[in-house]
């Protein structure tokens, strides 16, 4: 059952991104309006998804040399905040997990019944704990090296999938549960494009809202299900074909959106719209950041979980560094247990904490410089986009590194796979870097900067937007934060890398 | 119900499949390991491979011993050295092995980039064109 949605009054709609319409390029608008355009991103997914669950399970247990480890951790992670920077949330556009819609709408009709998604599950604080969790498995279990809990892993994705969207309403999983898909909601308020209407006075106009909702067109009108709001073929502005076109199933409606939070970029509301006025518009990649967007939808738990992740992403990239394992020493000294899994409870819930707090300090401060008093709710709520923009910017800069280190590895890896199978190919293993050694650091530091540069930027407008007289005078204790976490960035990625799968010791 | 039985089936086929090993040997130990496998032949040759005790990040020797039954050294084989961490996507290092005295033979360009977790993978090629490979796993420590 769709939850219940509060339309808009007439003529409230946020205001939008104007710049550029990519589906004004040639042959896009067309591509995406057609009803299957979706599978075609989908189904090389869902075959490298494939090709990650097999060899995972039945290949050489070597990570380097592995489908899974490789496709995943080095591939998937790279590609994804790449598309993030440049484009949008395209990994959801393409998500093969959606591919278990089918199976979960027959899983659903032979239950009988669909469940509601509990109310207190109706928040991201769910998605924060899960995202937690990805990431203390993946210190915990070496997930890195280990071809098999990698596949189990993408597994485990599309049983969840499945699972989830098949007792309750379809787009549960990718608001409320999905790991993936919240890091990618996230961290697309930093993308340069965003799904916008193209003339709000059509949408004005609109008593359907099929972009939300979904409508079905046929040029027989008997042949309508009634599910969906019926559009005569006659009435679609440049007519996508017969049959239904679903809405948006994480609920949002084009002309309301205000940022790409929950976008799977789907493409759904292209196609549903009857009139032809659906836009991926291009934007500055701060525009997100400065409309305060997080306030209307989700609020404090987003960001308390986006200003978390800041720290997560930091602690992926120090826990292979080896002051990370100095520290480990140190605290199983202090502690007296050699337990790595409680080491790394507590160093995870040391940094979250320490970050919070230290974040929210930043903010608080900001605001009492300000002459805002010490409101810690609205401090985070007003600051917390500086944190998003710098904690992209690591992750970022993390996974590009891994990236530009063994991009080209996936062609030996490929041929991996098939010789493993008993075929006559010889892979070259000398084959893995994208650019020269020599690069890598200063890439991955330029990134991290370019993007301290943007958090800088949203600090300045944020202090002249909320702060009138005392804006230079506010925006400093966060220029300063900004500086500090940016050179700490620096030097972890400047740090010699250490990769071991125990956190105290060696491994082997 | 009979879709259901199919997936439980694939479910529990899926969940029997542990990580699958190595195909060919697999050798245990940190600094000296050994691994025998079975010849094409029908003859049993003996491979060693043989790092530094507590290596460290910086070049290193890596020695591998081909050996017959009786300990006799197997000359004439080609010997290649990989190097791999543990994470997808580092650069291995590769470096041949030439042979120093009978049966024995040594890398003279290895070098561990990281410290760290690492898998020593040794290819041989015996004169006869019998392919033998030999994994170690060891860690690295810094400088």
């Amino acid at each position: 059952m769709a939850e219940r949605i509060t339309l808009p009054t007439h003529g409230s709609y946020p205001p939008q991104p104007r710049g550029f319409d990519l589906l004004r390029l040639p042959g896009l608008r067309h591509f995406l309006r057609w009803k299957h355009a979706r599978l075609v991103f989908q189904l090389p997914l869902l075959l490298l998804a494939l090709f990650v669950i097999v060899d995972g399970l039945t290949g050489r247990q070597l990570a380097p040399r592995n489908f899974a480890t490789t496709a995943t951790w080095l591939h998937y992670r790279g590609l994804v905040v790449v598309a993030l920077a440049v484009a949008g949330n395209a990994f959801c556009a393409g998500c093969p997990l959606m591919l278990t819609r089918r199976p979960a709408n027959f899983l659903k009709r032979m239950l009988g019944r669909e469940f509601r998604w509990p109310k207190a599950l109706k928040s991201k604080w769910l998605v924060g704990f899960l995202l937690l969790a990805v990431f203390f498995s993946y210190e915990a279990f070496n997930l890195w090296a280990s071809p098999w809990l990698t596949a189990w892993l993408a597994i485990a994705y599309f049983a969840g999938a499945l699972a989830i969207d098949a007792f309750f309403p379809k787009g549960t999983f990718c608001k409320y549960v999905c790991p993936l898909g919240n890091f990618n909601f996230m961290f697309a308020s930093i993308s340069p494009t965003q799904v916008t209407a193209t003339d709000t006075s059509i949408c004005d106009s609109c008593s359907e809202k099929p972009c939300l909702h979904g409508r079905e067109s046929y040029a027989d009108p008997t042949r309508a299900s009634g599910d969906l709001a019926f559009i005569p073929l006659s009435s679609v502005t440049h007519a996508n074909g017969e049959g239904q076109f679903p809405g948006c199933e994480t609920n949002l409606m084009v002309p309301t959106m205000t940022g790409n939070m929950d976008c799977t970029s789907c493409m759904n509301c292209v196609r549903a719209c009857p009139y032809d006025n659906v836009s991926i518009t291009v934007r500055s990649p701060a525009r997100e950041l400065l409309a305060r967007a997080w306030d209307r939808r989700w609020g404090l738990p987003l960001m308390t979980v986006a200003t978390a992740m800041l720290y997560w992403g930091l602690l992926n990239a120090m826990a292979m560094v080896p002051p990370f394992y100095d520290v480990a020493e140190w605290l199983s000294r202090t502690l007296t247990t050699r337990n790595e899994t409680l080491l790394l409870g507590v160093i995870f819930a040391g940094i979250t904490v320490l970050g919070l707090v230290v974040s929210l300090a930043a903010a608080v401060a900001s605001d009492a410089v300000g002459g805002k008093g010490v409101h810690p709710r609205a401090a985070i709520m007003r600051w917390g986009y500086v944190f998003v923009a710098l904690g992209f910017g690591f992750w970022a800069a993390h996974y590009l590194f891994h990236f530009l280190t063994g991009a080209a590895s996936i062609w030996p890896v490929t041929q991996h796979f098939f010789e493993w199978r008993g075929f006559d190919v010889d892979p070259n293993w000398r084959i893995a870097r994208f650019i020269p050694s020599s690069w890598l650091f200063p890439t991955a530091a330029a990134v991290s900067g370019a993007y301290a540069l943007l958090a800088s930027y949203v600090t300045i407008r944020i202090a002249l937007r909320d702060f009138g007289r005392k804006a230079a005078l506010a925006m400093w204790p966060m220029l300063l934060f900004v500086l500090a976490i940016t050179a700490f960035q620096v030097v972890v990625l400047a740090l010699p890398m250490e990769m071991r799968g125990t956190i105290l010791g060696p491994t082997l | 119900m009979l879709r259901a039985f199919l997936a439980l089936l694939v479910i529990g086929t899926l969940a029997a499949c542990g990580p699958s090993g190595n195909q060919d040997s697999e050798s245990e130990g940190a600094s000296s390991t050994a691994g025998s496998v079975e010849t094409s032949n029908a003859s049993s040759v003996l491979l060693r491979t043989e790092t530094a005790t507590d290596p460290v990040v910086g070049p290193s020797t890596v020695t591998v011993f081909v050996l017959n039954p009786d300990g006799s050294g197997v000359s004439g084989a080609t010997v290649e050295v990989t190097g791999d961490m543990t994470h997808a996507g580092m650069v291995p290092v590769i470096d041949t092995a030439t042979e120093v005295r009978p049966g024995e033979y040594a890398t003279g360009a290895f070098e561990f980039t990281m410290a760290g977790d690492w898998i020593l993978t040794t290819d041989v090629t015996l004169a006869d064109g019998t392919s033998l490979t030999d994994e170690v796993e060891l860690n690295v420590a810094r400088e």
